[in-house]
C-alpha cells in the first residue's frame, strides 16, 4: 500500500511523523512535573504494549500475563542497581533484563509450542507465570532480596556509568528530564524495530501464522520455531520496556499482577490489535483516563476500565485505530483476521477461513 | 501412616473441587469453543452467595442452593448478552469474558467488601474414618462432588440432552444439521457450567477464606485441569481434576503452597508438551 500512495501523502504522513516527534521531544519543556513522569511512564508502558501487539495482534498469540516479562526487566535492572556496584551496572542491568526475559521465553515456548498449544492455552499459562512470579516475588523469604510488598522502588544506589577505568560518572536516577529522554529514546527505538519487523518477510509470515497456521504448516514452515522467535522477541522487548521504567515507576510486585496484565490487554485492545501505532495511542489514552479516574474514584477506576474493555471488545474491537481508519476508508484485516486464526485453532475441523494469500497482499503495516 | 491418610483425604476434597469447576469450563470449550474467564467469578459469587444467604435464611443449606440456582440464571443472561453477540469470534468473547471476571470481581469489592469473609461449616466436627479423624465437612464435599459428577456423567451418557449435547461436541455443523437445536443446547450447558461452578464455590466457603479475588486462583488451577484432561470427553476434566488436585494435595504435604504452584505449572507445561491433547484424550 506504501507502495500507491501518492507524492503528497507521503509528504503528510512525514510532515505528521516531525510534529509528532518535534511534541515528544519538546513535551518536557511544556508540560508539568506530574505530566512529565506520566508520559515517560506511558513510553515505557507503549513499548509492552508494542511487545504484546506484536505477539497477540499480528501473530495471533494472546497472552494474560506478558506484564510477567516486563516485570522481569524491572527486576533485573532493579536488582542489579541495589546489589552490583560497578561502573556500568545500568547498561548490563538493561542487558540482563532484555536478555533474562527472551531466555525465559525461549524456554517457555519451546514446551508450548511444540506442544501446539492452541491460543487460550498458551494465555492461561502466561497468567500462571505471572501469578506465580507474583507470589515469589511476594514471599516472606524472598523478602531480604525483593523487598516483598515495599518493592525496589527508593532502595538502589545511583548507578555508575561510563567506561570502567576510563571515564565514569554517577548520577541520581530523579532527573525527570533524563528519564523522559531516555524512556523516549528507547520508546522511538522500539517503534522503528517493530515497524521494520512487521515490514519484512518475518513479518508477513507472522501474519500468515495468525490467518492461517495449517497453511503455513503445509507450505513447510516451522511454524512451532517462528513463535518461538517471535515470543521471544515480543518478551525481550517486554523486558527492555520494564528495565526502562525502574526510574520512573514504583517497582514492585505489581508488576506481576494480575491488573497489569490486564492493563496491557486494554491497551492494545482499545488501541487497536494489529497496528504500531495503535497500542502506543491505547497506553497514552488509557493511562491518561486511569490517573484521572483513580483520583476521582479512588479504587472503582478497575471496575470502569473493566466496563469500557468489555464495551471496546464488543461495539469497536479495532479500538481507536479501527475508528480512525473507518473514517479514512482504508481496508485492513485486523481484528477480523485474529478471530479467524482463533476459530481455527479452536474448532476441530480446520475451515477456510483467512486466505493467507490475498492477506499478504492488502496488508501493511502503519 | 496417618499423616498420610490425611493427605490422601485432602487430595480427595481437592480432587472433587477441581472437578467440579473443571467440567464447566470443559464443556463450554468442547461444545461452544468459548472459553470463559469469568468462570472462577461465577466460583466467588456460589461462595458469596452462601456468605449472604447465611445472614438472611441462617442456613447454609438454603444458601448453597439459592446459589446455584442465582448464579446458574445470571450465567444464562451473560450468555445472551455477552457471549452470544460474539458467538462468531470466539478471541473477544475471552477477552469480554475477562472483562466481565474484572467487573464481578471490582463489584463483589465494593458490594461485599475487600475483607476475607468466613463461613461456618454447617457439619461441625470429625468423623472417623479408617482410624483418624478428619473433617466431617470436608467428607460431605467429596460425597457431594461423587454425586454431582456422576449425575453429570449419567446427564451426558443417558439422556437424551446430553446426547445432543455430546453430539455437538463432536461435530456442531453436523448436529445442527439433524436438528439439535444448538443454541438451545449450549445456553444450556453454560448454565449448567455456571451452576457446577457455583456449587464449588458454595462448597469450599467454609473451608477456605472467601475474598473478591478467590475465583481466579480456582480458574487458574481448572484451566490446568482442562490442559491436562483435555476437552471433548466428560471423562477429560475428571481425569484432570484427579491429577490435578492429587499433585496438589501431594506437593504442599511436603513443600510449600508457592512451591506446589510452581510445580504444578512446571507438571502442565509438560504434559502439554507429551500429549497436547490431554493426558485423557481419545486418541
Amino acid at each position: 500500500m506504501v507502495g500507491s500512495l501518492t507524492w503528497k501523502s507521503k509528504w503528510n504522513i512525514r510532515l505528521a511523523v516531525s510534529v509528532i516527534l518535534a511534541a515528544m521531544a519538546g513535551f518536557p519543556w511544556v508540560g508539568g512535573d506530574y505530566d512529565v513522569v506520566l508520559v515517560s511512564r506511558v513510553l515505557c508502558f507503549a513499548i509492552l504494549a508494542l511487545s504484546l501487539d506484536l505477539l497477540w495482534g499480528y501473530t495471533g498469540l494472546l497472552s494474560f500475563g506478558h506484564g510477567a516479562f516486563f516485570g522481569i526487566g524491572a527486576y533485573s535492572l532493579g536488582l542489579t542497581l541495589k546489589y552490583l556496584h560497578f561502573t556500568g551496572n545500568a547498561y548490563v542491568g538493561v542487558l540482563v533484563g532484555t536478555v533474562g526475559a527472551v531466555v525465559i521465553a525461549v524456554i517457555l515456548g519451546y514446551f508450548l509450542f511444540y506442544g501446539h498449544v492452541s491460543g487460550i492455552y498458551f494465555g492461561i499459562i502466561t497468567l500462571a507465570l505471572t501469578t506465580i512470579l507474583f507470589s515469589i516475588v511476594n514471599h516472606p523469604d524472598a523478602f531480604y532480596i525483593t523487598g516483598g510488598q515495599n518493592g525496589l522502588y527508593g532502595t538502589f544506589l545511583k548507578p555508575r556509568y561510563g567506561i570502567p577505568g576510563i571515564w565514569e560518572y554517577q548520577r541520581t536516577l530523579t532527573s525527570n528530564l533524563a528519564n523522559y529522554y531516555t524512556s523516549m529514546a528507547g520508546f522511538i527505538a522500539a517503534f522503528v524495530f517493530c515497524r521494520y519487523l512487521v515490514n519484512s518477510s518475518f513479518g508477513k509470515i507472522l501474519r500468515a501464522i495468525r490467518n492461517n497456521e495449517e497453511r503455513l504448516e503445509y507450505l513447510g514452515y516451522n511454524v512451532a520455531n517462528l513463535k518461538i522467535v517471535i515470543f521471544a522477541v515480543a518478551c525481550g522487548l517486554a523486558g527492555f520496556g520494564g528495565t526502562l521504567s525502574v526510574p520512573i515507576q514504583f517497582i514492585g510486585p505489581t508488576v506481576f499482577g494480575l491488573i497489569f496484565s490486564t492493563s496491557a490487554i486494554i491497551w492494545v485492545a482499545v488501541g487497536g490489535r494489529g497496528t504500531l501505532v495503535g497500542p502506543a495511542i491505547g497506553a497514552l489514552v488509557v493511562t491518561y483516563v486511569e490517573s484521572w479516574l483513580s483520583t476521582q474514584f479512588s479504587s472503582l477506576w478497575v471496575l470502569f476500565m473493566g466496563t469500557f474493555f468489555i464495551l471496546v471488545i464488543i461495539f469497536q474491537p479495532d479500538g481507536i485505530m479501527g475508528l480512525h481508519r473507518r473514517a479514512v476508508g482504508t481496508r485492513r484485516l485486523t481484528a477480523e483476521a485474529v478471530n479467524n486464526s482463533l476459530l481455527l485453532s479452536m474448532v476441530q475441523d480446520p475451515k477456510e477461513t483467512g486466505d493467507v494469500d490475498s492477506s499478504l497482499g492488502n496488508e501493511k503495516s502503519q | 501412616m496417618e499423616a498420610a491418610l490425611t493427605q490422601i483425604l485432602n487430595g480427595l476434597s481437592f480432587i472433587a473441587i477441581f472437578s467440579l469447576i473443571g467440567v464447566g469450563l470443559a464443556i463450554l470449550l468442547g461444545m461452544m469453543g468459548v472459553i470463559n474467564l469469568a468462570h472462577g467469578e461465577f466460583v466467588m459469587l456460589g461462595a458469596y452467595g452462601v456468605w449472604l444467604s447465611g445472614f438472611v435464611f441462617h442456613n447454609f443449606w438454603i444458601g448453597l442452593i439459592l446459589a446455584v440456582v442465582m448464579v446458574a440464571l445470571f450465567s444464562l443472561l451473560i450468555e445472551r448478552t455477552l457471549i452470544r453477540p460474539l458467538y462468531k469470534r470466539p478471541l473477544d468473547t475471552i477477552l469480554a469474558t475477562w472483562g466481565l471476571g474484572i467487573v464481578l470481581r471490582e463489584l463483589a469489592q465494593v458490594v461485599f467488601g475487600k475483607s476475607d469473609r468466613m463461613v461456618e461449616a454447617p457439619i461441625p466436627g470429625f468423623a472417623s474414618v479408617l482410624g483418624i479423624n478428619y473433617s466431617a465437612y470436608r467428607l460431605f464435599v467429596i460425597a457431594m462432588a461423587i454425586i454431582v459428577l456422576s449425575g453429570v456423567v449419567i446427564f451426558f451418557l443417558k439422556t437424551d440432552y446430553g446426547l445432543r449435547a455430546r453430539a455437538i461436541i463432536f461435530n456442531k455443523e453436523m448436529a445442527s444439521a439433524l436438528g439439535v437445536n444448538t443454541e438451545r443446547v449450549n445456553q444450556l450447558m453454560f448454565g449448567m457450567g455456571a451452576g457446577l461452578a457455583a456449587l464449588a464455590g458454595g462448597l469450599i466457603s467454609p473451608i477456605y477464606v472467601d475474598s473478591p479475588y478467590m475465583g481466579l486462583q480456582w480458574v487458574v488451577g481448572a484451566f490446568f485441569v482442562v490442559v491436562i484432561g483435555g476437552v471433548g470427553s466428560i471423562w477429560g476434566p475428571i481425569g484432570g481434576g484427579v491429577v490435578m488436585g492429587g499433585s496438589q494435595g501431594i506437593v504442599e504435604f511436603f513443600m510449600s503452597p508457592v512451591v506446589a504452584q510452581i510445580i504444578i505449572l512446571l507438571v502442565a507445561i509438560v504434559v502439554v508438551r507429551l500429549r497436547p491433547k490431554g493426558l485423557f484424550a481419545q486418541r
